[in-house]
């Protein structure tokens, strides 16, 4: 009975649908929920580098329960489970380590320094571009401001089905090009970092920036050139930041630096102009150990995250990495590794049924589920 | 073979008790016919040992043997204080024409690929400071052109001089006085006797906010650190009204330090400048005579005129790299206006080193200090010489082969 309710209620994506949901607690649910849906699928793509053939996944409740052989598992399904027997592939969403998603508006422009400034309040959970992303596979992502503003404001992280993940998950910065040099002050890098380093200096306690400060949020800086990471890297070590950095090219010259200081960074898509010199970045930064993953806040859209991933590996990068880069390690980044970016016990259940092998371009999504509802309207 | 008899020669001027501390090994040996130390001295036929990336060891003789490094002539790394590498208008806070406390290092771009050849051009430690365009640009550093990528581990001075402008620069491309400003770029000054007035309405202001609290304002303590001598005034004046405005500034104030940059025309009127006590960087020299400071003239032989009057010269390339207008070439230049090749190699050594206040550091080959060295293939800074290698904090960061 209960089961059956269940079923019908994320059949329908009723609860996560239809209403913003700012609170969502994995703390709540105390008693083990009973599986309401089962997928098997002929491969499934656990995270990078682990692939299970002939795997079955159980969900209920909008949570993975179970990860396993479909042999394993098949036998002791409940009565009531709808079962979906998929003919090719099943990996976690998508997941962006930034994008716009949903704005209405990335910047405002009262001040260069909007360290209170929200952006979930110009968040449209109705928003066609999150139901474009979501057909295309992607199912979080990172939101965060734009780079018109020094501190451009707090981002959160959202779910393509209009769920608000994270209200509160990232500080954007932003102490170059076009942030600076505009109609206003600061008109340099210098006295734009300064500036930023005074106010954190003398935030008040439960400031954004406090917050930025105690690594409850994580800080995006967005970069152009290499002086940019230096200076970045310069505020980092000083104000003890969570950093992740923003696009910029060639950040090999400060791969180590970046794993010292325990840094990611968010690359902008890759494409097929993309030239050797940001490949061999790829390379250093892999080396290195430095957790980095692909945003399209700055242009490109959920098909480039894939695109992306498969011009890493075609440029020399390991494909469970290269996975990694736009699942797992994207959601490290954006502060929610431990609800999405995998396909494990106790994630939330965004799947996506592929046609075939994620990595390769010509396949497609059959299929999108968040939080365990299937998506209506889908054309795939 | 050569290291030996070197080694002994350290171990005979040590003190006979050991050092509390392991020194550094010797990490290179390079002789020369000619060491040039820059303070006075000429070792002709020298040797000169790095270890920690300090002088270990300047001492006579030596033919360096078949393993060592033997070149024509060995002078200290060149320093230029007006290297103009600022990013243009990203070194320049438009916010206001009075920025004394905004660090223009914090804007500069080391991986610009001009520092690269500066460093080849013999070049081994500049200033940086904002572009001339504010009357008031902030502090200037001074930083090496090679070695870490990092600025912080570049840098051997942090905030070393004030920078300002005086002339037409700062006022250049401002609003008319007729009209307001329409962007945020067009302000005030709009002419060179505003320039002056900004100047001293700026120190005032700080000789105010020394005495009353209530008055101070951003940066007041960087003022008040050039009114008390703490700091040098380093400010760009090129034509001789503007040398002379800068003067009086200077004694009606009492600053005690004022370099001036780019000070074309400085020897128009000696006893103003003689007077004042300030220190001179040239600009390049210009063919026909006029430079890119608000067409002030040069004659060639300023350096030598000033020198003649007691007043520091430091030379300028303003950043060029080329070979018929380095650093190098400036000194050569200047020799050809009079200097001879001691005082041409200190115009572009131990007094910009001095004048910088990293002379501790940098600005001769003396034991202890850094091991910044510029190999020749010839006579120092004759036009048939070239650089042949760079040494920079112990070491070879350029070599022509």
């Amino acid at each position: 009975m209960k089961t059956l309710i269940q079923s019908l209620a994320l059949a329908g994506g009723l609860a996560a649908a239809t209403l913003p949901t700012f609170a969502n607690d994995p703390a709540e649910t105390a008693a083990p929920a009973e599986p309401s849906l089962a997928i098997a699928a002929s491969h499934v793509l656990v995270e990078g580098g682990v692939v299970m053939d002939d795997g079955m996944v159980l969900v209920g409740e909008g949570r993975i329960l179970a990860v396993g052989k479909t042999a394993d598992l098949e036998g002791n399904l409940p009565d009531g489970v709808h079962v979906v027997r998929h003919e090719g592939w099943l990996s976690a969403g998508l997941v962006a380590a930034n994008s716009t998603l949903g704005l209405r508006a990335t910047d405002d422009s009262t001040g260069p320094f909007m360290s209170e400034l929200h952006l979930m309040h110009a968040f449209d959970d109705d928003s066609k571009a999150l139901e474009h992303a979501r057909a295309l596979g992607l199912t979080s992502a990172g939101v965060g401001a734009g780079r018109s503003n020094v501190i451009g404001g707090v981002g959160g992280v959202v779910k393509t089905d209009g769920t608000v993940l994270k209200k509160s998950a990232n500080l954007s910065l932003c102490m170059t090009q076009p942030a600076v040099r505009t109609n206003r002050f600061p008109t340099t890098p210098g006295t734009a970092m300064s500036a930023v380093r005074k106010r954190f200096e003398e935030a008040g306690e439960s400031s954004a920036l406090a917050k930025a400060k105690a690594g409850q949020l994580v800080t995006s800086i967005a970069v152009n050139n290499l002086a940019d990471i230096d200076r970045a890297l310069y505020l980092t070590e000083e104000l003890g930041l969570r950093t992740v950095i923003r696009g910029g090219v060639d950040h090999a010259e400060f791969a180590k630096e970046l794993a010292e200081l325990g840094a990611g960074v968010a690359l902008s898509p890759l494409g097929l102009s993309t030239n050797a010199r940001a490949y061999g970045s790829l390379e250093a930064l892999t080396k290195a150990g430095v957790p980095y993953a692909f945003g399209i806040a700055d242009g490109g859209n959920a098909a480039s995250l894939r695109e992306s991933a498969a011009l890493a590996v075609s440029g020399g990068v390991d494909r469970a990495t290269a996975w990694n880069s736009i699942t797992a390690t994207a959601a490290k980044l954006i502060g929610a590794g431990d609800r999405v970016g995998r396909v494990a016990t106790g994630l939330d259940a965004d799947l996506v049924l592929w046609t075939g092998d994620p990595l390769l371009i010509a396949s497609s999504p059959a299929a999108v589920y968040v939080g365990g509802a299937k998506s209506q309207g889908d054309s795939h | 073979m050569l290291l030996p008899i070197l080694l002994s020669f350290l171990v005979g001027e040590a003190p006979p008790e050991a050092p509390p501390e392991a020194a550094p090994p010797i990490k290179l040996v390079i002789s020369a016919d000619a060491v040039y130390s820059a303070d006075g001295n000429l070792l002709e036929g020298g040797t000169v040992a790095i270890a920690g990336g300090k002088i270990a060891a300047v001492v006579p003789g030596g033919d360096g043997g078949d393993d060592a490094l033997h070149v024509a002539a060995i002078t200290p790394g060149l320093i230029d204080l007006s290297p103009r590498i600022h990013t243009g208008d990203y070194s320049v806070e438009e916010a206001s024409e009075v920025r004394p406390g905004d660090l223009a290092a914090g804007s500069v771009d080391l991986f610009d690929k001009r520092w690269e050849r500066l460093l080849a051009s013999g070049v081994t430690t500049v200033m940086v400071g904002p572009a001339y365009e504010n009357v008031i640009g902030g502090l200037s550093s001074v930083v090496k052109t090679g070695g870490a990528k990092r600025l912080d581990e570049r840098t051997v001075a942090e905030g070393n001089a004030l920078v300002g402008t005086f002339g037409g620069q700062a006022a250049r491309g401002n609003s008319p006085v007729w009209g307001r400003p329409t962007t945020f770029f067009a302000r005030r000054p709009t002419t060179r006797m505003g320039t002056e007035w900004v100047h001293r309405k700026a120190f005032y202001d700080a000789l105010a906010a020394m005495r009353d609290e209530e008055r101070q304002f951003e940066g007041w303590e960087v003022m008040a650190s050039v009114i008390e001598g703490e700091r040098p005034y380093f400010v760009q004046a090129g034509a001789t009204q503007d040398i002379r405005t800068a003067c009086y500034l200077k004694e009606e104030f009492g600053l005690p330090s004022m370099v001036l940059d780019g000070a074309a025309e400085a020897t128009r009127e000696p006893e103003i400048l003689k007077r004042a006590g300030a220190a001179v960087v040239l600009p390049p020299h210009a063919p026909q005579g006029r430079t890119a400071v608000d067409n002030g003239f040069m004659p060639w032989n300023t350096a030598n005129e000033l020198l003649e009057l007691g007043v520091p010269v430091a030379l300028s390339a303003h950043g060029s790299a080329s070979p018929n207008a380095n650093l190098g070439m400036q000194a050569g230049y200047a020799m050809r206006g009079g200097l001879d090749l001691d005082e041409a190699l200190r115009a572009v050594t131990l007094t910009p080193a001095e004048l910088a206040g990293v002379a501790d550091r940098v600005g001769t080959i003396e034991v202890g200090k850094d091991a910044d060295l510029v190999l020749w293939s010839g006579t120092p800074f004759a036009a048939t010489s070239r650089v042949i290698g760079v040494v920079l904090d112990g070491e070879v960061v350029f070599s022509a082969k």
